[in-house]
């Protein structure tokens, strides 16, 4: 008995003693320059046009592999990146892509505009949406205005021309992946690129980007190769392996110990840690997504939430300054509220057109009282019987947005306002309070992009367009002024017609945004070269520049 | 319990009717009953004992929280965030300057509502389907059975997130009936054990040839003979029950926030980052403690109701 | 006793599609595993429409009960609702890793429970009883994710302090494990803390059980017979005592055993170990019924055996109960 448990010591102790030991050899060598990403989600699969696989982390990886026309830089410009040039024409629009002379597919085909083509025939094909797996197309939006028999090929192959219907404004983020065709023609999309990117026809990888993929160990980590034909920069990096790390804690603590090179995180408290953590380095920026409240004014909603001096004085009663601080400044402390829900703080056309509503308590209360409410014992008004109550509905398990909660809470009822937390787990909220209007107060993200098109389908009349009006928000005007918007190809008369729909949105208050969540580029000292990138390129935009040092 | 008082010595006046010095002497002999020795058994029991008057304690500081609690629950000082333990708050503040302390009081009357009402519902079904498995055997054994079988196979969470949904989300309540409907199947496969070796027993003979109906019999004259482990198996459930509360809080379950319980206070504290380490610590030390309590004291009782126990724990 | 077996088996059966019948219920009407498309600007409702009509979504939830059934005898579980990729490598993967979390906790925590236990019990009241059983309260008071994460930011601290690498503080393997010895002790130093995390509560359970067992044994009838027979105290305790406290053991280790893949889902979330926690969290949480019910298939199958083991042991131990 007694023997046996001291061997039992010794077994425990030489297992120890040889970690330690082998504790510098079992750290992943720099010699060949690998770069370890940690990364929060696993992607699904790696078809990108379908959505069973359109993951945030599948698109940064996928984008090393499959370029697209443009890069877009992290001032918000398309840079050309697989053209040499474009060309928009006007009467009807049409738009040339001339293919850069030397982007090739690393099999030595040259990219042609067979490919641009097929990747527009791809998209639209309506079949893929039938298939028992994929989940259909990810986005048509503007390919179903380009006219097939209208395309013109010239320039031995390497120059394309589309014929759009109507002009369609977002042009630009069109053909942002270009598929093989020579690879893909005559196969069952649905089942392309799923476990890797190999070529159907010969099961090699294929890649036109500065990277090659190589392998998946599904649940630990993905390996992507150098591709020494790309036509850019060519990568300085042998090899960035993507080790799959989806709880966010642990992230935190393999980048602090080593085991990872670089995190792309979600925000979150923890992260405070990190800027004083040694050898570390945080590169902290205002991300495109955006924190908001929907209020819904449908039948679904509360009652109360009709009448506009209701939503006006919620958010006159809300101090978001004093929330932006108690909650980000460990995180970011340059964070500001965000007053306009097209355009981003750190976009040129940004415009705050909800100061009007800014915090102003006294106002607030004035406000309430004309309407002939009455504060009850417990501090709550009354309006006619109805108390001034909400539901608050929010993400479960999220903490950031909890204490978000917890501080609009105090601030209301400080006057006089009640918030009831309602929180749900995520499937239950996007999947069916947030679609069927379930809800009286809602706390979520939009992701903002770089082009206003996308935020049609959420201020549009629902049955006009807007698939996504999860608030039962409804004003022609603001359809219209988004109509002539998506249509038109003036950057500078555009963005007057978004604006002004946002100055609609504003006087009608049907939500109340609160701020740009900051997005945070952690990486060890060891790792150079890397740049955060807000937009939707990601923090792997440059990924060819990335070095690691010993 | 009853004591009668005896009027029979001992000894050879025993024939000769009652003895008058016995009276004088104002000596009565009392018969004790099992319970009077179960008693003083569990008194003698030291560290029961302390974990007793610990339990009590705590129990009662989450009882009436709202009284003690120096701060408000939910009161926020944005001038105090994050600070570590001090005179002026005793657990610290966490990053919204709520008062730790008061906080943990009050996640601990959370804690314990869920926790002794999980422990009563599985305890009352665990015991009814137990005893009715146990003494009557046969198809209705088989079937209660593989009824236990199933809920211990269908998994908490998954009915949880259906709960979520339909019942509302974070209500004591409701976690409380959800956690005690699949803990009960522990103290079923108990209290059947018991009854199948008990029923088996010569007064259980003796009941039925008087004529005592089932109920009776399974009620009036087993039940008190299995109480033993069925007490001792519904205090370690209560420790179970706070665990399970503090895990499924944890993963986004259970009590929401801003109302605080022991598990959900532990999970902010880890999201909020380990270098505010009160705010982890502390409140896994509360659990810790009130567990260790829990199970002293089901140590204690289990000692105290096992007649076979010889010697007398220090 | 084999008609014993042969019946509860069979009884077994409409338990466990009793089961996957609520938990598939369950899932496919409390959530929506195409919740994400509502996020895409780009899909009309019209598109989901389809997507949802190939997915096979807007049938009645028995027709898509029949369907999975199908699917999992024909097709090895087939794919998910939300991944093209096959169900069963993946469950035989996660499985396999989980296994070898469960399997070391569970063979470590036997062996220094039994010993701790056996040697409290010939030393009871001893200052080594004390200390155990103080020892073992304590672990038993622990919530393990309370433990696994300290564990996690000590380990992690020292590396930050003192660049010496003990144990791996998430994940099952590093980035280039290597083949054989190498590979092995890789995934030791992974999987060590997780097994450390998951050990207090058993070794406490198993120790005082075992204690309290070879307490019985050691105060019957037969050990005191078998010591006036004049047989040396070790034999004693070797041959009699030792064998008999083993059995009520055994039987809690078999009832155990299926908990313990309940308690490895939170210890697989914080150290981001890809078994079946993860998996069956992940696919609960995209609200796919599929994956739900390969896992549920599994630990349920595990569960019935197990419960059928822990009774049929839990027979011999007791001939008072007869198994017709």
């Amino acid at each position: 008995m007694v023997r046996r448990l001291a061997w039992l010591v010794a077994l425990c102790a030489l297992v120890s003693g040889v970690g330690v030991l082998s504790g510098a050899s079992a750290h992943p060598s720099a010699a060949g320059g690998t770069l370890v990403f940690g990364s929060e989600q696993e992607p699904p699969c790696m078809n990108l046009n379908l959505n069973d696989c359109n993951n945030t982390w599948a698109n940064y990886y996928g984008q090393l592999v499959l370029r697209g026309t443009y890069m877009v830089n992290p001032q918000f410009v398309y840079t050309n990146d697989l053209v040499s040039s474009v060309n928009l024409q006007l009467n009807p629009q049409r738009v040339t892509y001339n293919i850069r002379p030397d982007a090739n597919w690393n099999d030595g085909k040259p990219v042609t505009a067979q490919d641009y083509v097929f990747t527009l025939s791809t998209i639209m094909n309506m079949a893929w949406d039938s298939k028992p797996t994929g989940g259909g197309i990810v986005s048509r939006t503007g390919f179903d205005q380009i006219i097939p028999s209208k395309t013109k090929i010239f320039n031995h192959n390497k120059s394309v021309t589309f014929t759009f219907k109507t002009n369609y404004a977002d042009w630009k983020d069109l053909f942002s992946i270009i598929l093989p065709q020579h690879a893909l023609v005559g196969t069952d999309f649905s089942t392309d690129f799923i476990n890797d990117f190999k070529n159907p026809k010969n099961g090699q990888e294929i890649s036109d980007g500065p990277f090659v993929f190589q392998s998946w160990n599904h649940g630990s980590d993905m390996t992507l190769v150098r591709n020494p034909t790309f036509y850019g920069n060519k990568a300085k990096l042998s090899s960035i392996v993507a080790k799959f790390l989806t709880d966010s804690n642990s992230e935190i603590q393999a980048v602090r110990g080593g085991e990872v090179d670089a995190i792309y995180p979600q925000p979150q408290l923890p992260l405070a840690d990190l800027r004083t953590t040694p050898g570390v380095t945080v590169q902290s920026h205002l991300g495109p997504i955006y924190e908001h409240i929907d209020i819904e004014v449908g039948p679904n909603g509360n009652p109360l939430a009709k009448f506009a001096w209701v939503r006006q004085a919620l958010m006159m009663s809300i101090d978001r300054a004093a929330l932006v601080k108690a909650v980000f400044s460990t995180l970011n402390p340059n964070l500001t509220p965000l007053g306009n829900v097209i355009y981003l703080n750190n976009e040129p056309q940004y415009v705050d057109h909800f100061k009007q509503w800014n915090y102003n308590a006294a106002k607030a209360k004035q406000l309430i009282e004309s309407h002939g409410c009455t504060k009850g014992s417990d501090g709550i008004y009354s309006c006619n019987g109805t108390r001034l109550s909400f539901q608050f509905e929010s993400t479960a398990g999220n903490q950031l947005r909890q204490l978000a909660f917890s501080v609009i809470q105090q601030q209301l009822k400080a006057n006089g306002i009640e918030v009831v937390n309602n929180f749900k787990p995520s499937n239950i909220y996007f999947g069916s309070d947030l679609p069927n209007g379930n809800y009286q107060l809602a706390m979520f993200a939009w992701s903002g992009g770089v082009d206003p098109a996308p935020n049609t389908s959420i201020w549009s009349c629902p049955n006009d367009g807007g698939t996504q009006n999860y608030m039962d928000f409804c004003d022609p005007k603001v359809d219209s002024l988004f109509k002539k918007g998506n249509a038109e190809l003036d950057p500078g008369i555009r963005q007057k017609y978004y604006n002004q729909a946002d100055f609609l949105i504003a006087k009608d208050l049907p939500t109340i945004p609160l701020y740009q969540k900051p997005t945070f580029l952690v990486y060890r000292n060891t790792v150079h070269g890397m740049t955060d990138n807000v937009t939707q390129a990601g923090p792997m935009w440059d990924a060819e520049n990335w070095t690691v040092s010993k | 319990m009853s004591k009668a008082a005896s009027a029979e010595p001992a000894g050879i006046g025993a024939l000769q009717g009652p003895d008058e010095s016995a009276f004088e002497t104002g000596l009565d002999l009392v018969a004790r009953s099992q319970w009077w020795y179960a008693r003083h058994r569990f008194l003698r029991h030291r560290m029961a004992m302390a974990s007793l008057v610990v339990l009590t304690i705590i129990f009662l500081a989450g009882a009436f929280a709202h009284e003690l609690a120096p701060y408000g629950r939910d009161n926020l000082d944005l001038q105090a965030l994050s600070q570590p333990p001090s005179w002026h708050h005793l657990f610290g503040t966490d990053q919204l300057g709520r008062d730790y302390f008061s906080r943990t009081l009050y996640g601990i009357q959370s804690t314990e509502k869920v926790s002794l009402l999980v422990a009563f519902i599985a305890t009352a079904l665990g015991v009814v389907v137990g005893a009715a498995s146990g003494y009557y055997g046969g198809w209705l054994d088989n079937i209660l059975m593989r009824i236990t079988d199933l809920f211990l196979v269908v998994p908490a969470l998954a009915v949880l997130l259906v709960a979520a949904k339909y019942l509302g989300h974070g209500s004591a309540f409701r976690i409380a009936i959800i956690l005690g409907l699949l803990f009960w199947t522990n103290i079923a496969r108990i209290v059947r054990g018991s009854y199948l070796s008990l029923k088996e027993k010569e007064y259980v003979e003796a009941a039925k040839a008087l004529g005592s109906g089932d109920l009776r019999i399974i009620f009036r004259h087993i039940l008190p003979n299995t109480i033993g482990p069925i007490v001792v198996s519904a205090t370690l459930l209560t420790g179970l029950a706070i665990l399970t509360e503090s895990v499924i809080s944890f993963l986004g379950f259970g009590i929401l926030p801003p109302t605080p319980s022991l598990g959900n206070l532990i999970s902010d504290g880890e999201a909020a980052g380990l270098s505010l380490w009160w705010l982890v610590t502390l409140p896994g030390l509360t659990i810790v403690l009130i567990i260790l309590c829990v199970n002293f004291v089901g140590d204690g009782l289990r000692d105290a109701l096992d007649p076979t126990q010889r010697r007398v724990r220090a | 006793m084999l008609t014993f077996i042969i019946r509860r088996l069979l009884l077994s059966i409409p338990v466990l599609i009793a089961a996957t019948f609520l938990i598939f219920v369950f899932v496919s009407v409390s959530s929506n595993p195409l919740a994400q498309l509502y996020q895409n600007p780009h899909i009309t409702r019209a598109e989901i429409k389809t997507i949802a009509h190939a997915k096979g979504l807007d049938q009645p939830v028995v027709e898509r009960y029949w369907v999975w059934v199908k699917e999992a005898v024909l097709h090895k579980f087939g794919t998910g609702l939300t991944s093209p990729l096959p169900i069963w490598p993946q469950l035989t993967r996660v499985l396999g890793h989980t296994l070898q979390l469960l399997v070391s906790v569970l063979v470590l925590s036997v062996l220094i429970g039994v010993a701790v236990g056996i040697f409290s019990a010939i030393r009871q009241y001893s200052i080594f009883d004390y200390t155990a059983t103080t020892l073992s309260f304590i672990g038993f008071a622990m919530p393990v994710f309370w433990i696994a994460l300290i564990l996690q930011v000590i380990f992690t601290d020292i590396w930050v302090s003192w660049h010496v690498r003990i144990f791996y503080t998430s994940g099952l393997s590093s980035v280039d494990p290597g083949h054989g010895f190498h590979f092995l002790l890789d995934r030791a130093q992974h999987l060590a803390l997780p097994v450390i995390a998951l050990c207090m509560l058993s070794v406490a359970g198993y120790s005082r059980y075992m204690r309290a067992s070879m307490l019985e044994v050691i105060n019957s009838d037969y050990t005191r017979t078998a010591r006036a027979k004049g047989l040396p105290e070790w034999r004693v305790i070797a041959r009699h005592v030792f064998r008999n406290a083993l059995i009520p053991l055994t039987t809690q280790i078999a009832l155990d055993f299926g908990g313990l893949f309940a308690g490895a889902v939170v210890t697989e979330q914080i150290f981001a170990l890809d078994g079946m926690g993860k998996f069956y969290i992940t696919a609960l949480f995209a609200g796919d019924p599929y994956p739900v019910m390969a896992w549920l298939v599994v630990v349920a199958i595990m569960v019935i055996l197990f419960n059928l083991l822990a009774d049929i042991l839990y027979g011999f131990l007791d001939p008072r109960i007869r198994y017709e």
